[in-house]
């Protein structure tokens, strides 16, 4: 009897696991393939941002504008791996850190999330998000190395209507759509990509195309498992994603301007550590909790070719 | 020191791993052992237990709830005082018959004990009854719509914000551009 339960057990859980991974995959493709329009909002640790999202996918590429609705007008257009910000007040650059309000997890890797030990997936029945049935999802870390996510993702496209990123219980951060259409056939000159516009108008991107790999100056010796190095030009900076989580080491040769700080923005951690025996600094960013985040920092060593 | 202090700081953060956890109330329950077996703490850890009650004073204030009380250090170190007491007043002979030094173990186990007694407490007092706690929503740090500084860098001066602001967006850059490709599968 008690074998059969455990067997039942087993099979349910693997049932549910196969689901919620079969959904993660369709939401990695509804994400870049289909057309929509939306209101979103985000709260990370004591800000809220409300944003409106426009995307399409034409031609194999992904165009999308971002248009901020709260605070300094700004928009931010992307087209593939190719980001602009522009203050349309002030005229300038975007300087804060939120170019990046991804649905989710901006560092979603869907070949590689998809593979991974280091988490859980689980079905969790449905609710209804913005006004659309949608099927809940848990992805759970197996250890207190990284957090977890709770996904509410479109029955009808995939596309995810709300997530929270958690630690625990406590929940870090909420993305969460009020509005959504998809299917919507948008015209691209009106996102603002005629040629010229982003020429005259728009900087801030860098054509990959362009980036040569040089050889890594710094390594750190100890990682969360299941992180993988991301192929990058400059040799002072690392950059790792577990296809979820990502996690940036920045190194300073020179005289650091910033004392020595711990602190979190919602859930991306921010350490600053002295590099060991100069007055260089190392300085780890990413969404992971405070304690993985010390200890890659004292882990960062030079290499020595 | 700074180190005993920064894991306590991460213990009171829930932050902490097992393995230092366990150390944490081990330094205490030692210091604990010193003052009452010498009347004064060892060295750098005299002050590991105010450190403590400071802490947890800190937190309980940054956590609190607008409808729930507050405990002030005082009041921490009178509930940690009294369950200590409680604790060791409890009749056991065999303890009783023992000497001083060979009591030691016994003291330091109720004292991790009793510490263990006044966390739980504190972090059942500070979570309330909901099962999910959402960071940035309490009366401490007021939510902030459209702000365009992140109030964790205010305390920065502008050079010092500018400088981490471009770490923050060159990792979110980075995260979102490359998130579909560009991962190496060769590390050096």
């Amino acid at each position: 009897m008690r074998t059969l339960i455990s067997m039942l057990l087993w099979i349910g859980f693997n049932v549910s696991n196969a689901d919620a991974l079969r959904w993660l995959d369709d939401m990695g493709a509804a994400l870049r393939e289909q057309n929509y329009v939306g209101t979103f909002t985000y709260m990370r640790g004591s800000l809220i941002e409300t944003a409106r999202v426009e995307h399409q996918f034409l031609n194999g590429r992904e165009f999308e504008r971002l248009t901020h609705l709260n605070g300094e007008p700004r928009v931010v257009t992307r087209r593939d791996n190719e980001i602009w910000c522009n203050n349309l007040k002030a005229e300038l650059n975007c300087s804060n850190h939120n170019l990046s309000l991804a649905p989710f997890s901006a560092a979603f890797n869907k070949k590689h999330a998809l593979n991974h030990e280091q988490y859980r997936f689980s079905m969790h029945g449905r609710d209804r998000i913005a006004g659309r049935s949608a099927v809940k999802i848990k992805i759970t870390p197996r250890f207190g190395d990284r957090f977890g996510y709770r996904l509410w993702l479109d029955e009808e496209s995939g596309l995810p209507l709300q997530s929270q990123l958690f630690q625990r219980n406590r929940i870090l951060e909420v993305f969460q759509f009020s509005s959504l259409e998809t299917g919507k056939q948008l015209e691209i000159g009106n996102l603002g990509f005629l040629e010229d516009d982003i020429s005259s108008n728009l900087s801030g991107g860098e054509p990959e195309e362009d980036e040569t790999v040089g050889n890594p100056s710094w390594r750190v010796s100890w990682l969360p498992k299941g992180f993988k190095p991301v192929r990058v030009k400059e040799s002072d900076r690392l950059h790792f994603t577990d296809g979820l989580a990502g996690l940036s080491v920045f190194v300073e040769r020179k005289r650091s301007l910033l004392p020595e700080i711990t602190t979190h923005l919602g859930a991306t951690t921010l350490i600053t550590r002295r590099l060991s025996g100069t007055q260089g600094q190392i300085t780890v960013v990413g969404e992971i909790p405070i304690d993985t985040a010390r200890k890659i920092a004292d882990s960062v060593e030079r290499v020595v070719y | 020191m700074a180190n005993y202090k920064e894991s306590m700081s991460a213990f009171i953060d829930d932050e902490i791993n097992e393995i230092e956890t366990h150390r944490v109330l081990r330094l205490i329950a030692k210091e604990k052992n010193d003052i009452e077996s010498y009347g004064v703490g060892t060295g750098d850890q005299k002050s590991l237990i105010t450190s403590f009650l400071t802490f947890m004073s800190i937190r309980t204030s940054m956590s609190q709830q607008s409808y729930s009380r507050r405990i002030s250090v005082e009041e921490h170190e009178a509930l940690f005082h009294r369950i200590s007491s409680a604790i060791e007043k409890e009749p056991t002979a065999h303890v009783l018959s023992l000497s001083v030094s060979s009591r030691r173990p016994v003291i330091g186990f109720a004292v991790a004990a009793s510490l263990l007694l006044v966390v739980s407490l504190v972090a059942l007092n500070i979570r309330n009854s909901e099962s999910v706690e959402v960071v940035g929503g309490d009366n401490v740090d007021p939510i902030e719509v459209g702000s365009e500084v992140e109030p964790e860098l205010r305390d920065l001066d502008a050079d010092r914000q500018k400088y981490l602001r471009q770490y923050l967006n060159e990792h979110d850059r980075i995260m979102r551009t490359k998130r579909a490709s560009q991962l190496v599968t060769n590390p050096k």
